[in-house]
């Protein structure tokens, strides 16, 4: 069972793996990616495919928010937080939005 | 309709909300908390929305298929030079003419022969009398 350590690459010849959580080590609440690139007989590499799982509090509930990548000048859009859960078992009843203005762009 | 104010916080029991139209281009950021019925707040989480001006795409391109076979350029120098007259190389055949390679082996025009005449006769000079 591989522990995962940040950007160090883990090869296997088994399609699935297990992400190992020590007690001591465990990954933090939130959003945690992982990436997959799969080499056939040939050597060919493919692409890097990402996935985003969240860990999820255990006793507050998490927000998922979700927007559009892109939208026209002058239009309304809506954002969601439909997929916000508590995995506590609690119910969701309220909704906090707040705009934090223009994203600056680093490099 | 939410018309959001900078870092201003709207609560809503609904889980979605309509933003403004008042965004100007650019990318910004949203941030959504969520608060559950025991009162436990989520940890915020953030998301960015790119508000783009209207690109308004070019009209398409209408592509018809090529006819088969060779196209033979008009001959008649009213209608104006004929593309590839000055482009192709030095020995190319001249604008008008045949196209490079639809005829390898070019036919020679017949000459129309026309009817001998018969050699004109000189008038006789008259004999010195002796």
């Amino acid at each position: 069972m591989p522990q995962f350590i940040i950007n160090q690459p883990i090869t296997t010849e088994v399609p699935v793996v297990e992400v190992t959580v020590s007690p001591d080590k465990p990954l933090a609440i939130g959003r945690q990616r992982f990436q997959l690139i799969v080499t056939d007989n040939s050597g060919n590499v493919s692409k890097p495919d990402v996935v985003e799982v969240i860990v999820a509090d255990q006793d507050a509930p998490t927000a998922v928010l979700a927007v559009p990548t892109v939208t026209g000048f002058g239009k309304s859009f809506n954002i969601s937080g439909e997929k916000s859960f508590d995995a506590g078992g609690g119910k969701i009843v309220k909704y906090a939005w707040t705009y934090l203005g223009p994203a600056t762009v680093i490099g | 309709m939410a018309r959001f104010v900078l870092n201003q916080t709207i609560e809503t029991a609904e889980p979605t909300i309509a933003v403004d139209a008042g965004l100007p281009p650019g990318r910004h950021r949203f941030q959504l908390v969520v608060i559950d019925d025991a009162g436990h707040r989520s940890r915020p989480v953030e998301a960015i929305v790119e508000v783009q001006r209207e690109i308004v795409p070019p009209p398409p391109v209408i592509r018809t298929e090529p006819r088969a076979g060779p196209v033979r350029p008009p001959s008649d120098p009213a209608l104006g030079p004929t593309l590839g007259a000055s482009t192709g190389p030095p020995d190319a055949p001249p604008p008008g003419g045949e196209p490079a390679g639809s005829d390898p082996v070019p036919s020679r025009r017949k000459r129309s022969r026309k009817p001998r005449r018969p050699p004109a006769k000189k008038p006789r000079r008259p004999r010195r009398k002796e």
